[in-house]
């Protein structure tokens, strides 16, 4: 804090502070004489008032010097700088303001945008400026960027045009990036050198935040809005199954989150393809709700599930969106191995299903990966040097071969069965010795025998054939199906993955021709599919990212590729690796579209960062933290710049003082 | 006569309707003069008058018994010239005008004048005297124009003195007064009232009868309203370096309990006592001599 006067020239007038002292004293040493009859009456008296009388008159003093110094002070028109930065009026200086164009500063407070204000606060810091100081502007958004790229300028005019300018984005906001961008600014500069943030301190984003800054460089925080300003947000959206088929139920959960002191009332809105719902949601203050819709699909192709709320104050975050690819069948891959039985009748299974279509792979196409653009992989009799990797998203369903299961890693798909012990498994085929060996349903089922529940389990449990496959050793996983003597028939080793230890065939067995064995197998089929990730258009891109797009299973030519944005324009786009394109960076949360030769591929869902919707801000106390100075927005920010005058309240304290003081002397007057 | 300083050709003419009596100064002429039991050689007869009980028998006349068998008093009549002695205090503190026009010992001195220009019309006798602690002058009782004259004159002269001391004046001027009469003290009396009666006791003793005429000014009554101020005691010299506005309240209380003190006293011993603003004329002191 420091004091600045813009009349120094008049400091010699302090010297008359000393008047109303002196006068006191002179006035208490000869006092006017006063000729008088008989003072014997007046000092019977005076011994009783004069130790009432002598506080008056050091009061009386006081108030009189306090009103001659106020009234001195005020000529001499002080200036209080209540911060030492930007109060060296005399100094040159580099300043790099920081303004924060993140979402979060999109929220409207009063008439205007939280940015708005910060960017009106900024040109008072600029305005403050004095010729030959030089500045910059880093905007804080997800990738920071300065007005001035490699320096600081002193055309401080084009500084507040562009703040004039400037629009607040829908980005998160990188705040050590901007951090970093500030110091390399600075980096060499001459003189004072001075980073100024003007943001909204969006607790969740600057609560763990540590500036690093070198000791040379003052750090200012001129802190924008209030603490708390509740806001009603769509957090998450998300639908289930992952890569749902036509004809399926999509089920779409959305998170609904409060972040205010209050409970919240509100109507949320799903929308996918040609489906609307609305429902109800109660949301308790600073939690979350989530509100499930389900959603039948008629159509293949790229469908956009969204959810949203009534528009407020901050309305960037009431709508959410994700993109479901609705494929016309499930994908299975049947490869052939030792057990070519066991491949025929899962193909022809698969085909009475009528929405998953089989296909033939060899070991050579499995080699080549080929079996990544399949939902589910049948693999019939494979094993030790058979072994191959699938992502997570395909549903590996393993019928072991005889001999060493192969642990060895690559020998076979991972995670399908592990031992108790470190020892290799191997597996053998067994013979009932009297009859045949029997099913069951267990319980640890995953949801997969949801239909065989009562007395519907009849459908499963009984005979199943004359040969089993057997680990030598206890594998992990759950049995979805058992022998009589427990062992297992068939598991979920885990998501995704699961080994069928029932060989199929009708020499030997008659489990395939059992009335559960096709739900059973589309069960399993369809068992899981909400788990995993990847395919085309499932990614959640966020404002200011680069977004890529995949077209997946559908090769597609880059001359007929087209995509456009939310309102329909064409936007420019690029091929990048990996067979991925790319248009860049989305500005705003939209959800673009992907279409070759006019038929829709696919969707690049672009949404609203979801860490920006909790508008709570650090408070002066907890800013100031991490910060040598914090100054609130609202004219403060002038008086920084400006320093505040204290003429006025000088002033006025002159004639209070002196109010006092003829309050003092009626009071003494009025006193017996 | 000529114009003197103290008696005013106007205060002369309004004082020609007043009389002064041993008991009264009136307004108006009135009949009757200053009557006197005791008897002596210019008794002169005056009437007979028919005894009833309780008179004198002494003063039977027994040649008219002797006459006519009925008993007859013989009263007589003497006219004697009746002694008014004026106190008029000049001491420092009569100096004194305290927001009033005239100060206490100018406006005791319009009344000295007055009052002896009254008794001497009337063939009486005044004595005047000055005193502050102790008697400055002393004018015999007279009854001549030129007694008259002396007496102004010294007014005239007439200057505030030293520290009062009424006490000490009144038992110093006890030997100078050979006949009992009226005593008329003008003064402040800034003294001790116990020690002023105690020198009054012997004039009362005496058959005087007494007026006190005790003079304040408007600022002693009450105090101006002044910053911090140095008293400078006139009488004494002593300074008292006070807020006036502070003591005014308990200054009157003071003052209230004084006159207070001094009418108890006066009450007690017969004592004709009243207190008078010198702001208002000085003729109202007359008011109190009206028997």
């Amino acid at each position: 804090m420091s004091l600045n006067f813009l009349n120094p020239h008049l400091f010699w007038l302090s010297a008359l502070v000393l008047v109303p002292i002196l006068l006191h004293l002179f006035a208490r040493t000869k006092p006017p004489v006063y000729r008088f009859s008989s003072v014997e009456f007046l000092k019977r008296i005076v011994k009783k008032t004069t130790r009432l009388k002598k506080p008056q008159d050091l009061l009386l003093l006081i108030l009189r010097t306090l009103a001659v110094a106020a009234l001195i002070a005020a000529f001499l028109q002080p200036l209080l700088f209540t911060q030492e930065k930007l109060s060296g009026l005399f100094q040159k200086k580099n300043l790099v303001l920081v303004v924060d164009a993140s979402a979060s500063m999109a929220y409207v407070e009063g008439a205007q945008t939280r940015f708005a204000k910060a960017c009106a606060e900024a040109g008072e810091l600029l305005t403050g400026l004095s010729a030959g100081d030089r500045a910059n502007i880093v905007w804080l958004k997800a990738e920071p960027e300065a007005v001035f790229p490699d320096e600081l300028a002193s055309n401080l005019g084009y500084l507040r045009d562009r703040l004039r300018r400037a629009e607040v984005t829908y980005e998160r906001g990188s705040i050590e990036k901007a951090f970093s961008l500030a110091n390399e600014l600075l980096a060499g500069t001459e003189g004072k050198r001075e980073v100024c943030v003007v943001s909204d301190f969006q607790k969740s984003s600057w609560e763990e935040f540590e500036p690093t800054l070198p000791d040379d460089t003052d750090l200012i925080h001129v802190k924008i809005g209030r603490e708390n300003a509740g806001n009603l947000a769509v957090t998450r959206l998300s639908t289930r199954p992952d890569r749902p088929i036509v004809g399926e139920e999509l089920v779409v959960d959305a998170e609904v989150a409060n972040f205010s002191d209050t409970d919240a009332e509100t109507t949320i809105f799903s929308e996918a393809g040609e489906n609307r719902r609305s429902r109800n949601l109660s949301v308790p203050a600073g939690q979350t709700a989530t509100a499930i819709f389900r959603h039948n699909l008629t159509k293949a192709g790229p469908v956009r599930a969204k959810a949203s709320l009534a528009e407020d104050g901050f309305p960037g975050d009431d709508q959410r969106s994700a993109a479901v690819q609705v494929r016309p069948y499930l994908r299975l891959a049947v490869v052939e191995g030792d057990d070519a039985q066991t491949a025929k009748l899962w193909t022809r299974a698969a085909q009475s299903l009528g929405w998953a279509v089989p296909e033939r792979l060899d070991a050579v196409d499995l080699a080549e990966g080929k079996a990544d653009e399949f939902d589910v992989v049948l693999l019939s009799g494979l094993g030790s040097g058979d072994g191959a990797t699938f992502p997570e998203s395909t549903k590996v369903i393993l019928l072991p071969s005889i001999g060493d299961f192969g642990r060895t890693p690559g020998s076979a798909p991972p995670g399908m069965a592990e031992s108790a012990t470190d020892e290799p498994l191997s597996v053998r085929k067994e013979k009932a010795q009297d009859g045949l060996f029997t099913l069951s349903a267990t319980g640890n089922d995953a949801g997969v025998l949801d239909l065989f529940r009562g007395d519907e389990a009849a459908a499963l449990d009984g005979p199943a054939g004359t040969d089993r496959l057997l680990f030598d050793k206890p594998v992990g996983g759950g049995p979805l199906l058992v022998y009589g003597d427990e062992a297992p028939a068939v598991v979920r080793s885990r998501t995704n993955r699961f080994l069928w230890m029932i060989p199929l065939d009708e020499t030997t067995g008659n489990f395939a021709g059992r009335a559960g064995f096709v739900p059973f197998f589309a069960e399993l089929l369809l068992a899981d599919r909400s788990a995993g990730g990847g395919g085309a258009g499932d990614i959640d891109y966020e404002p200011g990212e680069t977004v890529f797009w995949q077209a997946g299973e559908t090769v597609v030519d880059r001359d007929d590729l087209e995509v456009f944005s939310a309102n329909g324009e064409p936007i420019e786009f690029s091929e990048a690796d990996g067979g991925r394109f790319s248009p860049g960076s989305v500005a705003s949360p939209q959800v673009l579209e992907w279409r070759s030769n006019g038929k829709p591929l696919g969707l690049s869902v672009v949404n609203f960062p979801a860490s920006e919707s909790n508008l709570e801000t650090l408070s002066l106390v907890e800013a100031e933290n991490f910060a040598s100075v914090v100054v609130s927005g609202g004219g403060e920010v002038r008086n920084l710049r400006d320093g505040l005058k204290l003429w006025p309240w000088l002033l006025g304290g002159a004639v209070v003082f002196l109010l006092l003081e003829t309050g003092v002397v009626l009071w003494s007057a009025a006193t017996p | 006569m000529p114009g003197h300083r103290y008696l005013r050709p106007e205060d002369i003419r309004k004082l020609q309707t007043f009389e002064f009596a041993p008991r009264a100064v009136v307004e108006g002429y009135l009949s009757g003069r200053h009557r006197s039991r005791s008897r002596g050689s210019s008794i002169e007869f005056h009437e007979y008058r028919e005894y009833s009980a309780g008179d004198d028998p002494k003063m039977i006349d027994w040649r008219v018994f002797a006459r006519t068998d009925r008993h007859y008093l013989r009263t007589f009549e003497q006219e004697t010239n009746l002694e008014c002695h004026v106190f008029l205090d000049s001491s420092a503190s009569m100096g004194f005008d305290g927001g009033s026009p005239v100060s206490k010992i100018e406006y005791g001195s319009f009344f000295a004048a007055a009052l002896s220009y009254l008794v001497i019309r009337n063939g009486d006798r005044v004595s005047l005297q000055l005193f502050d602690d102790a008697i400055r002058e002393f004018f015999p009782p007279g009854s001549t124009s030129g007694h008259l004259n002396q007496i102004l004159q010294a007014l005239e002269r007439n200057e505030p003195g030293n520290e009062t001391s009424l006490s000490a004046a009144l038992e110093k001027a006890q030997p100078l007064l050979k006949r009992r009469g009226i005593l008329v003290v003008v003064s402040d009396f800034f003294d001790d009232p116990a020690a002023i009666f105690r020198a009054l006791n012997p004039y009362l003793h005496r058959g005087f009868r007494i007026h006190l005429f005790h003079l304040l000014t408007p600022g002693e009554l009450d105090l101006e309203q002044r910053g911090l101020t140095t008293f400078l005691d006139m009488e004494t010299g002593a300074r008292l370096v006070a807020h006036p506005s502070g003591l005014r309240q308990r200054y009157k209380e003071a003052i209230d309990e004084h006159t207070a003190r001094l009418r108890q006293l006066s009450t007690r011993s017969g004592v004709d006592y009243s207190l008078h603003r010198t702001d208002a004329h000085f003729f109202r002191l007359f008011d109190r001599l009206v028997g």
